[in-house]
């Protein structure tokens, strides 16, 4: 596999893992990405189709915001992240396999989506590991986000609602998780399959707490799982592996699985609001 | 009854949103629904057979979620018992001891699976929350692998097991309706979970856990360890439902065995406000939409993967109710 081979694998996980990274940052622990995601691959293949491939990224980028916002909605009235992410995973799992099983009964097919030529997808994500970098350590929106995270009641002191915050950021998480999914359909597969998200919103989920919500090592750890699983494919192509297909499909999540029991539980935790809803002090 | 009111008006207005959009008529829709579910003494019992899985799946959350350790994995506990009690079964001669034999064996292998992230979480600190949602897809996997694999049928044509030899099959008291002992074993688990939780050391141990972790440490509980134990206790239930639904239901393993009850059972435990009498009439509840799923997709032309939808959005909005 070559470098940009790598590259268009990880890149749908690069995307959903920085945008879990800003809402983790903010405080939310949106376990809901996975359907969020497949929203975005949803859209994504509907749109395409019809218009070309740049309008199916934008409509994913808006269908995952809608998304994101419905989670976001939820969890300010101070519901359980864990909960409430978990509702939305059937949500986006039920209501894409709705939505694309009534369609295949009308003739839409999933398959052939019109693809984008390689580079913007993946180059942006690896450009969007720097923005986010810089967004949350060399800015004052950042400065303010990452407070949200820590502190929200200090927040709330210095005179900015911290429910409005994270709405904000989850906003524009949901936007890069539908861009996620869209880097799935449009470039990685070419097509539209129920359920194709295959875990990844979970696999974003384990990244972001590996990298120690810093964005690079996130970035390094992505990359490396993208490869080892692409690896793993090219081997079956082969025909060198004896390991059966399915079991290699189990590959990412045991690995990932693994990674969390050896990697010694550390001192240095995620941010200290980090899944706690925030009710407004009276 | 507030919550009660809440999930029906979701599942009727969702419900009806999907009927409208896949462009049926919503009095047919709802006539089919109905008769699906409630209709002829048949269908009573599909809709108690449906509920079968879902009251497992929903004790198993709700002991958990009581304890304070989010268990997301009864699918994968479910799908590991199932596996386990085919195995188990098809291994050993068939006679009388063959139904207890695949019980058996799926609760132990639900308990183990849950077991792997009750010690990763007690002794690696690693958050179930991810452990379990990890062990679900690598269970999903398992299963495809399996069917596939080791446990495929003998003439190897389809992904599916072998059936299980009759002796294994649980009894079904009233034929041709598909009601069976797994439904009353789930009643008589409700009724030990009930007396459990009130009335030992034990219940108030987890009780207590769960809702005053700190308050509960200061008492001497030893509460890592006691939520390490609800976690394994609720994979056995989430085990047992597989085992279940495989000597009760279809008999054999095949891909996609769940279509999602370990999710499910979230929907139902949060439903039951985290009590297991409540758990099983909303677990009959949900078990009556599935059924009815049956009749739309039939009559209507409703997917039945619609009914996912209806149940993440009475999560959502239980969620957003219970902190207020």
């Amino acid at each position: 596999m070559s470098p940009a081979e790598v590259l268009t694998a990880a890149a749908p996980l690069l995307w959903a893992a920085l945008a879990e990274l800003l809402g983790e940052r903010a405080g939310v622990l949106n376990i809901g990405i996975e359907g969020v995601m497949l929203s975005g691959c949803l859209a994504a293949a509907l749109t395409a189709t019809p218009l070309g491939p740049w309008w199916g990224l934008a409509a994913a980028a808006v269908a995952g915001c809608l998304a994101n916002l419905l989670f976001a909605m939820v969890i300010a009235s101070g519901a359980d992240q864990v909960v409430a992410g978990t509702g939305m995973v059937l949500v986006g799992a039920g209501l894409t396999g709705a939505i694309f099983r009534s369609l295949q009964a009308r003739g839409f097919s999933g398959a052939l989506v019109p693809t984008l030529p390689w580079g913007p997808l993946e180059v942006g994500a690896l450009v969007l590991v720097a923005l986010v970098w810089w967004f949350l350590q060399r800015t004052r929106a950042g400065l303010i986000v990452r407070a949200c995270g820590e502190n929200p009641d200090a927040v709330a002191a210095a005179g900015r609602n911290p429910v409005t915050v994270r709405v904000a950021v989850l906003a524009v998480a949901g936007g890069l998780v539908g861009v996620g999914g869209a880097a799935l359909v449009l470039r990685a597969a070419g097509s539209f399959v129920e359920g194709m998200t295959a875990g990844r919103g979970f696999l974003a989920l384990a990244l972001v707490l590996l990298g120690r919500w810093r964005p690079l090592p996130i970035a390094i750890g992505t990359v490396l799982l993208g490869a080892a699983t692409g690896f793993q494919f090219h081997l079956q192509g082969l025909g060198l592996a004896g390991v059966p297909y399915q079991l290699l499909l189990a590959l990412p999540y045991v690995l990932t699985l693994a990674v969390l029991a050896l990697v010694p539980p550390s001192r240095v935790g995620g941010p200290a609001a980090l899944g706690k809803a925030y009710q407004r002090q009276r | 009854m507030r919550r009660w009111l809440l999930a029906m008006a979701v599942i009727a207005g969702a419900g009806l949103v999907v009927v409208l959009a896949v462009g049926a008529d919503p009095w047919q829709a709802l006539g089919a629904a109905l008769a699906s579910a409630f209709g002829s003494p048949v269908a009573v019992q599909e809709t108690l057979a449906r509920t079968t899985p879902l009251l497992w799946c929903g004790l198993a959350v709700a002991l958990a979620f009581r304890a304070g350790v989010w268990n997301i994995g009864a699918e994968g506990q479910l799908l590991a018992g199932a596996t386990a009690a085919t195995a188990a079964v098809l291994a050993v001669p068939a006679g009388p001891w063959s139904g207890p034999l695949g019980l058996l064996a799926g609760g132990l292998a639900g308990a183990a699976w849950a077991g792997i992230a009750a010690a990763l979480r007690l002794w690696r600190g690693v958050n179930e929350v991810l452990s379990t949602i990890l062990l679900n897809l690598i269970a999903v996997a398992g299963v495809s692998w399996a069917v596939h694999g080791p446990l495929q049928e003998a003439a190897r044509t389809y992904p599916q097991s072998d059936a299980i030899p009759r002796a294994a099959w649980l009894w079904r008291p009233f034929p041709p309706g598909r009601l069976n002992l797994g439904f009353l074993l789930a009643l008589a688990a409700t009724g030990l979970l009930v007396l459990a939780l009130r009335r030992t050391g034990w219940g108030l141990e987890i009780r207590a856990g769960g809702d005053s972790p700190e308050t509960a440490r200061v008492c001497g509980i030893r509460v890592e360890r006691v939520q390490a134990g609800a976690l394994v206790l609720s994979g056995l239930l989430a085990g047992l439902g597989g085992a279940v639904e495989l000597t009760g239901m279809t008999h054999r393993l095949f891909e996609r065995f769940s279509p999602g009850w370990g999710y499910s059972g979230i929907a139902v435990a949060l439903l039951g406000g985290l009590e297991p009498v409540a758990t099983a009439v909303a677990a009959a509840l949900f078990g009556a939409l599935a059924a009815a799923s049956g009749g739309l997709q039939r009559v209507a032309g409703v997917p039945t993967v619609a009914t996912l939808l209806i149940q993440g959005l009475v999560i959502i909005v239980l969620a957003a109710r219970r902190q207020r």
